[in-house]
Protein backbone atom coordinates (compact mmCIF):
# COMPACT_ATOMS: atom_id res chain seq x y z
CA UNK A 1 0.00 0.00 0.00
CA UNK A 2 2.84 1.91 1.31
CA UNK A 3 4.94 1.46 -2.33
CA UNK A 4 1.84 2.39 -4.28
CA UNK A 5 1.10 5.91 -3.04
CA UNK A 6 4.73 7.01 -3.21
CA UNK A 7 4.97 5.99 -7.30
CA UNK A 8 1.51 7.55 -7.47
CA UNK A 9 2.77 10.72 -6.08
CA UNK A 10 6.20 10.07 -8.08
CA UNK A 11 3.80 9.70 -10.99
CA UNK A 12 2.08 13.05 -10.32
CA UNK A 13 4.47 14.99 -9.53
CA UNK A 14 6.47 13.81 -12.52
CA UNK A 15 3.73 14.31 -14.54
CA UNK A 16 1.54 17.45 -14.08
CA UNK A 17 4.66 19.99 -13.52
CA UNK A 18 5.43 20.25 -16.94
CA UNK A 19 2.14 21.15 -18.29
CA UNK A 20 1.30 23.53 -15.65
CA UNK A 21 4.37 24.98 -15.80
CA UNK A 22 4.53 25.72 -19.80
CA UNK A 23 0.84 27.29 -18.99
CA UNK A 24 2.28 29.64 -16.72
CA UNK A 25 5.37 30.35 -19.16
CA UNK A 26 2.90 30.69 -22.28
CA UNK A 27 1.32 33.78 -20.04
CA UNK A 28 4.46 34.90 -18.80
CA UNK A 29 5.92 35.33 -22.36
CA UNK A 30 2.37 36.71 -23.49
CA UNK A 31 3.20 39.39 -20.70
CA UNK A 32 6.39 40.00 -21.63
CA UNK A 33 6.01 40.69 -24.99
CA UNK A 34 2.90 43.48 -23.73
CA UNK A 35 5.62 45.12 -21.80
CA UNK A 36 8.79 44.79 -24.16
CA UNK A 37 5.80 46.56 -27.05
CA UNK A 38 5.31 49.53 -24.39
CA UNK A 39 9.28 50.12 -24.06
CA UNK A 40 9.43 50.30 -28.07
CA UNK A 41 6.39 52.79 -27.98
CA UNK A 42 8.08 54.90 -25.67
CA UNK A 43 11.26 54.66 -27.93
CA UNK A 44 9.35 55.77 -31.24
CA UNK A 45 6.84 58.11 -29.31
CA UNK A 46 8.72 59.54 -26.51
CA UNK A 47 5.31 61.94 -24.86
CA UNK A 48 4.01 61.37 -21.62
CA UNK A 49 1.34 58.56 -22.12
CA UNK A 50 3.84 55.97 -23.84
CA UNK A 51 6.83 56.96 -21.51
CA UNK A 52 4.84 56.65 -18.59
CA UNK A 53 2.97 53.28 -19.39
CA UNK A 54 6.33 51.85 -20.42
CA UNK A 55 8.15 53.27 -16.99
CA UNK A 56 5.27 52.02 -14.60
CA UNK A 57 2.80 49.19 -15.88
CA UNK A 58 5.67 48.09 -18.76
CA UNK A 59 7.72 47.64 -16.24
CA UNK A 60 5.34 45.59 -13.63
CA UNK A 61 4.37 43.54 -16.42
CA UNK A 62 8.03 42.46 -17.10
CA UNK A 63 9.19 41.94 -13.80
CA UNK A 64 6.16 39.84 -13.18
CA UNK A 65 6.88 37.65 -16.23
CA UNK A 66 10.48 36.74 -15.06
CA UNK A 67 9.27 36.25 -11.55
CA UNK A 68 7.04 33.73 -13.07
CA UNK A 69 9.60 32.72 -14.90
CA UNK A 70 11.80 32.12 -11.78
CA UNK A 71 9.03 30.40 -9.92
CA UNK A 72 8.67 27.71 -12.82
CA UNK A 73 12.26 27.20 -13.12
CA UNK A 74 12.59 26.97 -9.20
CA UNK A 75 9.51 24.32 -8.98
CA UNK A 76 10.57 22.56 -11.76
CA UNK A 77 14.19 21.96 -9.82
CA UNK A 78 12.62 20.99 -6.52
CA UNK A 79 10.11 18.37 -8.56
CA UNK A 80 13.19 16.60 -10.06
CA UNK A 81 14.67 16.66 -6.83
CA UNK A 82 11.57 15.66 -4.82
CA UNK A 83 11.09 12.53 -7.77
CA UNK A 84 14.81 11.81 -7.43
CA UNK A 85 14.23 11.55 -3.09
CA UNK A 86 11.60 9.32 -3.54
CA UNK A 87 12.86 6.69 -6.55
CA UNK A 88 14.93 5.19 -4.70
CA UNK A 89 12.87 4.09 -2.12
CA UNK A 90 9.99 3.38 -4.25
CA UNK A 91 12.37 1.01 -6.14
CA UNK A 92 13.17 -0.56 -2.59
CA UNK A 93 11.63 -4.37 -2.20
CA UNK B 1 15.91 66.10 -37.30
CA UNK B 2 15.27 63.46 -34.94
CA UNK B 3 18.41 61.96 -33.85
CA UNK B 4 18.62 57.85 -32.88
CA UNK B 5 20.70 57.39 -30.07
CA UNK B 6 22.70 54.15 -29.84
CA UNK B 7 20.91 53.32 -26.74
CA UNK B 8 17.78 53.59 -28.49
CA UNK B 9 19.14 51.14 -31.08
CA UNK B 10 20.31 48.57 -28.50
CA UNK B 11 16.97 48.25 -26.80
CA UNK B 12 14.97 47.69 -29.78
CA UNK B 13 17.90 45.33 -30.38
CA UNK B 14 17.33 43.49 -27.25
CA UNK B 15 13.46 43.74 -27.60
CA UNK B 16 13.21 42.14 -31.06
CA UNK B 17 15.81 39.17 -30.08
CA UNK B 18 13.50 38.25 -27.09
CA UNK B 19 10.25 38.78 -29.01
CA UNK B 20 11.48 36.13 -31.44
CA UNK B 21 12.61 33.89 -28.62
CA UNK B 22 9.17 34.36 -26.75
CA UNK B 23 7.03 34.06 -30.08
CA UNK B 24 9.53 30.60 -30.89
CA UNK B 25 8.27 29.47 -27.46
CA UNK B 26 4.77 30.12 -27.81
CA UNK B 27 4.83 28.76 -31.81
CA UNK B 28 6.59 25.61 -30.93
CA UNK B 29 5.76 24.74 -27.76
CA UNK B 30 8.72 22.77 -27.38
CA UNK B 31 9.22 20.33 -23.94
CA UNK B 32 10.05 21.74 -21.15
CA UNK B 33 13.83 20.74 -20.95
CA UNK B 34 16.92 22.54 -20.26
CA UNK B 35 17.27 24.26 -23.78
CA UNK B 36 13.63 25.72 -23.40
CA UNK B 37 14.83 26.84 -19.55
CA UNK B 38 17.73 28.36 -20.99
CA UNK B 39 16.02 29.65 -23.99
CA UNK B 40 13.56 31.23 -21.40
CA UNK B 41 16.25 32.70 -19.75
CA UNK B 42 17.43 34.85 -22.19
CA UNK B 43 14.13 36.15 -23.54
CA UNK B 44 12.42 36.29 -20.28
CA UNK B 45 15.17 37.63 -18.35
CA UNK B 46 18.55 38.75 -19.65
CA UNK B 47 17.49 40.51 -23.04
CA UNK B 48 14.05 41.87 -21.60
CA UNK B 49 16.18 43.51 -18.30
CA UNK B 50 18.75 45.13 -20.83
CA UNK B 51 16.08 46.67 -22.70
CA UNK B 52 14.06 47.86 -19.99
CA UNK B 53 17.51 49.42 -18.65
CA UNK B 54 18.11 51.25 -21.16
CA UNK B 55 14.28 52.14 -22.13
CA UNK B 56 14.45 53.65 -18.19
CA UNK B 57 17.07 55.90 -19.16
CA UNK B 58 16.06 56.96 -22.28
CA UNK B 59 12.53 57.55 -20.80
CA UNK B 60 14.11 59.49 -18.00
CA UNK B 61 16.20 61.54 -20.76
CA UNK B 62 12.92 62.06 -22.96
CA UNK B 63 11.19 63.34 -19.80
CA UNK B 64 13.66 66.18 -20.03
CA UNK B 65 13.37 67.33 -23.31
CA UNK B 66 10.92 70.24 -24.38
CA UNK B 67 9.47 68.51 -27.28
CA UNK B 68 8.23 65.82 -24.02
CA UNK B 69 6.91 68.75 -22.33
CA UNK B 70 5.34 70.67 -25.61
CA UNK B 71 3.45 67.63 -26.02
CA UNK B 72 0.45 68.22 -24.00
CA UNK B 73 -1.50 70.89 -25.62
CA UNK B 74 -1.80 73.60 -22.50
CA UNK B 75 1.62 73.24 -22.96
CA UNK B 76 2.77 73.57 -26.85
CA UNK B 77 2.49 77.25 -26.90
CA UNK B 78 5.16 77.82 -24.37
CA UNK B 79 7.47 75.15 -26.06
CA UNK B 80 6.71 77.38 -29.30
CA UNK B 81 7.44 80.02 -27.97
CA UNK B 82 10.86 78.56 -26.50
CA UNK B 83 11.48 77.84 -29.92
CA UNK B 84 11.17 81.06 -31.25
CA UNK B 85 14.30 83.00 -32.38
CA UNK B 86 12.70 85.99 -32.11
CA UNK B 87 11.14 85.72 -28.45
CA UNK B 88 12.89 87.94 -25.91
CA UNK B 89 11.23 85.91 -23.32
CA UNK B 90 13.33 84.15 -20.75
CA UNK B 91 12.75 80.87 -21.98
CA UNK B 92 13.30 81.09 -25.37
CA UNK B 93 16.76 83.20 -24.11
CA UNK B 94 17.71 80.09 -22.47
CA UNK B 95 16.93 77.90 -25.35
CA UNK B 96 19.19 79.62 -27.43
CA UNK B 97 21.70 78.37 -24.83
CA UNK B 98 24.23 75.31 -25.54
CA UNK B 99 24.01 74.40 -21.90
CA UNK B 100 19.97 74.86 -20.94
CA UNK B 101 19.56 73.98 -25.21
CA UNK B 102 16.18 71.32 -26.02
CA UNK B 103 16.39 70.58 -21.76
CA UNK B 104 15.20 74.58 -21.25
CA UNK B 105 11.88 73.85 -19.52
CA UNK B 106 13.99 70.72 -17.15
CA UNK B 107 17.01 72.84 -16.35
CA UNK B 108 14.58 75.89 -14.95
CA UNK B 109 11.83 74.01 -13.75
CA UNK B 110 14.04 70.68 -11.65
CA UNK B 111 13.74 71.00 -8.04
CA UNK B 112 17.84 71.21 -6.73
CA UNK B 113 19.31 69.51 -3.49
CA UNK B 114 19.96 65.83 -2.64
CA UNK B 115 15.89 64.76 -3.45
CA UNK B 116 15.67 67.06 -6.29
CA UNK B 117 15.15 64.53 -9.07
CA UNK B 118 12.89 62.47 -7.00
CA UNK B 119 10.65 66.10 -5.85
CA UNK B 120 11.27 66.91 -9.61
CA UNK B 121 9.44 63.86 -10.74
CA UNK B 122 6.61 63.99 -8.35
CA UNK B 123 5.85 67.04 -9.77
CA UNK B 124 5.73 65.64 -12.68
CA UNK B 125 3.68 62.95 -11.83
CA UNK B 126 1.27 65.57 -10.39
CA UNK B 127 1.03 67.64 -13.79
CA UNK B 128 0.27 64.50 -15.76
CA UNK B 129 -2.45 63.89 -12.99
CA UNK B 130 -3.15 67.69 -13.98
CA UNK B 131 -3.39 67.14 -17.27
CA UNK B 132 -5.67 63.98 -17.76
CA UNK B 133 -8.17 65.21 -15.12
CA UNK B 134 -8.53 68.73 -15.75
CA UNK B 135 -6.86 70.10 -18.99
CA UNK B 136 -7.15 67.40 -21.32
CA UNK B 137 -10.12 68.60 -22.97
CA UNK B 138 -9.95 72.48 -22.18
CA UNK B 139 -8.79 74.69 -24.69
CA UNK B 140 -5.43 76.53 -24.12
CA UNK B 141 -7.04 80.15 -24.14
CA UNK B 142 -8.77 78.80 -21.23
CA UNK B 143 -6.27 77.03 -19.48
CA UNK B 144 -3.72 79.45 -19.63
CA UNK B 145 -5.51 81.69 -17.13
CA UNK B 146 -5.88 78.81 -14.78
CA UNK B 147 -2.52 76.82 -15.17
CA UNK B 148 0.07 78.39 -12.25
CA UNK B 149 3.04 78.02 -10.61
CA UNK B 150 2.38 75.85 -7.85
CA UNK B 151 4.70 78.24 -5.58
CA UNK B 152 6.44 80.94 -6.55
CA UNK B 153 9.57 80.23 -9.12
CA UNK B 154 12.63 79.94 -6.60
CA UNK B 155 15.50 81.87 -7.47
CA UNK B 156 17.59 79.36 -6.00
CA UNK B 157 17.01 77.73 -9.73
CA UNK B 158 18.97 80.71 -11.25
CA UNK B 159 21.49 80.68 -9.11
CA UNK B 160 22.29 76.93 -10.02
CA UNK B 161 24.01 78.74 -13.07
CA UNK B 162 24.37 82.16 -11.91
CA UNK B 163 26.01 82.06 -8.87
CA UNK B 164 25.46 86.23 -8.17
CA UNK B 165 28.97 85.67 -7.50
CA UNK B 166 31.00 86.81 -10.21
CA UNK B 167 32.38 90.12 -10.93
CA UNK B 168 30.35 90.50 -14.13
CA UNK B 169 27.28 90.00 -12.67
CA UNK B 170 27.92 92.19 -10.04
CA UNK B 171 29.04 94.53 -12.17
CA UNK B 172 25.46 95.54 -13.03
CA UNK B 173 24.50 98.30 -10.69
CA UNK B 174 20.85 96.75 -10.38
CA UNK B 175 22.34 93.60 -9.28
CA UNK B 176 24.14 95.21 -6.31
CA UNK B 177 21.37 96.87 -5.45
CA UNK B 178 18.79 93.90 -5.27
CA UNK B 179 22.15 91.70 -4.55
CA UNK B 180 20.61 90.64 -0.59
CA UNK B 181 16.84 90.59 -2.00
CA UNK B 182 17.86 88.74 -4.80
CA UNK B 183 19.57 85.72 -2.64
CA UNK B 184 17.15 85.91 -0.47
CA UNK B 185 14.34 85.30 -3.09
CA UNK B 186 12.49 88.31 -1.93
CA UNK B 187 12.89 90.16 -5.53
CA UNK B 188 12.26 87.66 -8.39
CA UNK B 189 14.89 87.26 -11.17
CA UNK B 190 11.83 86.42 -13.31
CA UNK B 191 9.79 89.52 -12.79
CA UNK B 192 9.08 92.15 -14.47
CA UNK B 193 11.43 94.65 -13.31
CA UNK B 194 14.09 92.75 -13.87
CA UNK B 195 14.47 90.35 -16.36
CA UNK B 196 10.90 89.87 -17.43
CA UNK B 197 8.69 86.79 -17.76
CA UNK B 198 9.38 83.62 -19.02
CA UNK B 199 6.71 83.22 -20.58
CA UNK B 200 5.26 85.70 -22.20
CA UNK B 201 2.56 84.02 -23.58
CA UNK B 202 1.24 83.08 -20.16
CA UNK B 203 0.92 86.82 -19.29
CA UNK B 204 -2.45 88.88 -19.80
CA UNK B 205 -2.13 91.32 -22.89
CA UNK B 206 -2.25 94.00 -20.33
CA UNK B 207 0.73 93.06 -18.43
CA UNK B 208 2.84 92.81 -21.19
CA UNK B 209 4.00 96.34 -22.02
CA UNK B 210 6.85 96.28 -19.62
CA UNK B 211 10.26 95.72 -21.11
CA UNK B 212 13.11 93.62 -19.36
CA UNK B 213 15.72 95.04 -17.75
CA UNK B 214 18.21 92.76 -20.10
CA UNK B 215 16.58 94.45 -23.16
CA UNK B 216 16.98 98.12 -22.13
CA UNK B 217 20.39 99.74 -22.93
CA UNK B 218 23.16 98.22 -20.86
CA UNK B 219 23.60 100.60 -17.96
CA UNK B 220 27.12 101.77 -17.98
CA UNK B 221 29.83 99.73 -15.71
CA UNK B 222 31.89 101.89 -13.31
CA UNK B 223 35.25 102.65 -13.14
CA UNK B 224 36.01 100.63 -10.24
CA UNK B 225 33.98 97.30 -11.70
CA UNK B 226 35.50 97.53 -15.13
CA UNK B 227 38.92 97.60 -13.71
CA UNK B 228 37.90 94.59 -11.48
CA UNK B 229 37.11 93.18 -14.54
CA UNK B 230 39.94 93.92 -16.54
CA UNK B 231 37.77 95.83 -18.98
CA UNK B 232 40.78 98.79 -18.59
CA UNK B 233 44.34 99.07 -18.45
CA UNK B 234 45.35 99.90 -15.67
CA UNK B 235 48.83 99.84 -16.67
CA UNK B 236 50.15 98.14 -14.55
CA UNK B 237 52.65 95.32 -15.79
Amino acid sequence: MKHHLREKLVANVSGMAPARAMRLLRAASVLAIVALGMMMWSLVDPSPAPVLLALSVGQVLGTLSFVTFLAVVGWDVYREWRANKLKPEADEP
Amino acid sequence: MHHTSPLTVIAALLAIISVVLLVRFLVLRPVFNRNTKISLLLGLGVFPIGAAATTNVEGYEATQKRQFCGSCHVMTPIARDSEDAKSAGLAARHARNAFTGENNCYVCHADYGMFGTVLTKMGGMRHVWLYYTEFRSMPFEEAKDKIHLVKPYPNTNCMQCHSTENPGWLAEPEHRASLEATRAGTVSCASPGCHGFAHPNMVPEKDRGHTPAQLLPRPRIDAGAAHSLGLVDGGAP
